[in-house]
């Protein structure tokens, strides 16, 4: 490993991603959805992260880093889905019109029933409102590093992720 | 001021609120109480989807069985226990009839103890982002403080107080300048140190990647995946990284402790590594002794004094200034080794070990066998010193348990408690014994906790044998039922009770798990009960 010049070899890359190979995959599937896609997409975010791992920071948590990688990854293929290729854009249109007082914040109190409609709900927001909210509250990535992954600009990120809250209280809520 | 909207609020909870908009709002959030309560349930909300993102428990669920740790305790006491009991069973069965696979289990094969220990370290790095090095910090503060106040009240009983004070006052103008080479300086996301650079003091360094390009003067501690030394460091350095690189310089002691472990650099005082690969280079120089401890060891390069090592299979290539001391299964002496003392095998495989033609050795060659049929665990029973020394034990636990009695009579009041208060004393004394030993190592760890450590490791060892002879008592005073209580009442129930124990423990197997639960529920009397002693004598006062 002492050969390369940025001192930080392969396989410390490869011990490094074997650790949150599964929080790549966890994250594919939850920004793709279930299906063939997540298979591609976690080998070829493997390979791009490999790539970049020279720009590493290693100050920075790995895994924030990794799933950055992933998520820009996985964004492309979300936008290469839709033909006009403009998916996150919409939401700046919406801004000023924000939903009033909402249904209250959902407790941790809920059954495994319950967690599994929650997890069902997410998979079923537009792709607008569940990426930022798994890159927020998975990847753990700022509002500022979601605004340069998706093209939105970093002001709407936070009503976005209130809109998403509200879908998924009124989902959990409306049916038995 | 109205209230601000929920977006806000959502946030704020993500820290994500402009620098400027924090005051104001939280200024809000004192006075509002709807606020207050809508911030705590974006909060909970928050968990719950990361929860659920990342498909786990739910945090409530452990909470929930939290509120009822004794009854946790009493079931999963016995169940640990049983299952332990199992598996020492079988462990020790296995490693007794020597059945071929099974020496993985044996304790001198350090695989499955290293990599449990790195899991530990990292899980608690994970898991609790910054309790290691709270740990750390907090243990070299306290000692610090500890030795600060030693010295103060040892002062004052000399010099009186005002002198004492005057003193502690003087000393404190040159221990000013202590904290800032004495207290570390700690790096959670990792530390990287480009040549050139130089760090002074003593770092603590966590995280994925410790990289030491340039010169660290003073010592380094690194718990990391990965700590690769390339420059100087002119103090001691603790490595605790999976895998560890060395091709700079080490003024200090160098501890390795890890999986992968080279050496290519120079030491330039004694190196003492325990890992399962352990390669000591060609290019390496170490200029006192290297000690050891590994599943596999190759050492190719210089040792200026003794070479010594306890391992499955060693190799020597390079050369030793003195002395080769050897435990080892399989081993080998080649040809390029040069060793100006002497060579001394310990095996039980004579057959196994070697020293190849071409090789130097000043002192010769000797190969001790290790008695391969050692005196095993049944034949203890047909030697009298064995019964000898129980003796010994039980008329030491004696006195030492009139004298305790003598001291504060109250510590043996009450028996031993039954159904779940049992396992929860039991509970308890566990936690000690699991949590105190690494408390211990912790504070040896911060260099300056080192005399607070030994200490705390007195303490344990005294507060474990007492735990002995407080349950040996209580047993006794069950079984006699004495009217009085006078010295003698207790001195016939402590010999009975201490007694029972000797002759419980000598039960083939099932004596090992009696002396355990014994200190288990020893150590739990004994905390509820220093409670109890300490709670009155601070009400009385």
């Amino acid at each position: 490993m002492s050969g390369d010049p940025a001192g930080v070899g392969l396989d410390a890359f490869a011990s490094l991603y074997e650790r949150h190979e599964s929080d790549v995959t966890r994250l594919c599937t939850r920004l793709l959805g279930a299906g063939p896609d997540v298979e591609d997409a976690r080998s070829e975010a493997f390979l791009r992260a490999r790539q970049a791992f020279a720009q590493y920071d290693p100050s920075r948590p790995f895994r924030r880093w990794v799933l950055g990688v992933a998520a820009n990854h996985c964004i492309d293929r979300l936008r290469r889905r839709r033909v006009e290729g403009r998916i996150f854009e919409a939401a700046e249109v919406e801004e000023g019109a924000l939903p009033g007082p909402g249904p209250s914040p959902l407790g941790a109190a809920l059954q495994a029933e319950e967690r599994r409609r929650l997890l069902e709900a997410m998979d079923e927001l537009d792709d607008r409102h569940r990426v930022p909210l798994v890159l927020r509250y998975f990847a753990e990535l700022s509002y500022e590093e979601i605004a340069e992954a998706t093209g939105i600009s970093s002001s709407a990120i936070g009503p976005l992720l209130y809109r998403a809250r509200v879908k998924l209280r009124a989902a959990l809520r409306a049916e038995p | 001021m109205s209230c601000p909207l929920e977006p806000v609020w959502i946030a704020y909870v993500d820290g994500e609120l402009e620098p400027d908009d924090v005051r104001p709002n939280e200024s809000h959030l004192v006075t509002c109480e709807r606020c207050r309560a809508l911030v705590l349930a974006l909060r909970t909300e928050k968990e719950l989807l990361a929860d659920v993102l990342r498909e786990r428990p739910l945090r409530d669920a452990a909470r929930d069985a939290s509120d009822a740790p004794a009854r946790g305790l009493a079931v999963g006491m016995p169940v640990a226990l049983l299952a332990t009991a199992a598996v020492a069973a079988v462990v020790g069965v296995l490693l007794e009839t020597r059945l071929p696979g099974a020496s993985w289990l044996s304790p001198t094969r350090l695989l499955g103890a290293h990599e449990m220990f790195l899991d530990l370290v990292f899980a608690l790095r994970d898991r609790a982002p910054g309790l290691l090095e709270f740990a750390l910090s907090v243990a070299a503060m306290g000692s610090l403080a500890a030795l600060a106040t030693f010295v103060t009240t040892a002062l004052t009983r000399r010099v009186g107080p005002p002198r004492a004070l005057g003193v502690a006052l003087l000393l404190c103008v040159p221990l000013a300048a202590v904290p800032s080479r004495a207290v570390l300086e700690i790096h959670e996301e990792g530390l990287v140190l480009a040549s050139g650079e130089t760090l002074e003091g003593s770092i603590v360094a966590s995280g994925e990647i410790v990289r030491i390009d340039g010169t660290i003067d003073g010592n380094l501690v690194a718990f990391a995946e990965q700590l690769e030394v390339r420059g100087r460091v002119t103090g001691l350095l603790i490595s605790m990284a999976r895998e560890t690189e060395i091709t700079g310089t080490i003024d200090g002691t160098l501890v390795m402790v890890g999986e992968d472990l080279h050496l290519e650099g120079e030491a330039r005082s004694t190196v003492l590594t325990a890992g399962d690969r352990i390669a000591i280079e060609e290019e390496a120089r170490i200029a006192s002794d290297l000690v050891a401890f590994g599943a596999d060891v190759v050492m190719e390069g210089t040792v200026g004094r003794d070479f010594i090592s306890l391992s499955e299979k060693v190799r020597l290539l390079g050369s030793v200034g003195r002395d080769a001391e050897l435990f080892v299964e399989r081993g080998a002496v080649e040809s390029s080794a040069q060793v100006a003392g002497a060579v001394a095998w310990h095996t039980w495989n004579p057959d196994d070990v070697r020293v190849d033609a071409g090789a130097t050795v000043g002192g010769g060659a000797t190969t001790t066998v290790v008695e391969h049929d050692r005196p095993g665990y049944w034949s203890r029973y047909t030697s009298a010193s064995f019964y000898f020394w129980i003796l010994i034990r039980v008329a030491a636990a004696f006195g030492v348990g009139l004298l305790v009695y003598a001291l504060f009579p109250r510590l043996f009041g009450g028996a031993i408690p039954d159904g779940r208060d049992f396992f929860v004393s039991m509970g308890k004394g566990f936690v000690v014994l699991l949590v105190t030993p690494a408390v211990i190592v912790l504070l040896a760890l911060t260099l300056v906790g080192m005399p607070a450590a030994l200490i705390l490791a007195g303490v344990l060892l005294a507060a474990i044998y007492l735990a002995g002879i407080l349950v040996a008592a209580l047993i006794g005073l069950s079984i006699t039922r004495p009217a009085g209580d006078t010295l003698r009442d207790f001195g016939v129930a402590l010999i009975t009770g201490l007694g029972v124990l000797a002759v419980g423990t000598l039960i083939p197997g099932l004596g090992v798990l009696l002396h355990v639960v014994v200190a288990m529920v020893g150590l739990g009397l004994l905390i509820d009960r220093a409670r109890a002693v300490w709670q009155r004598s601070t009400a009385i006062a």
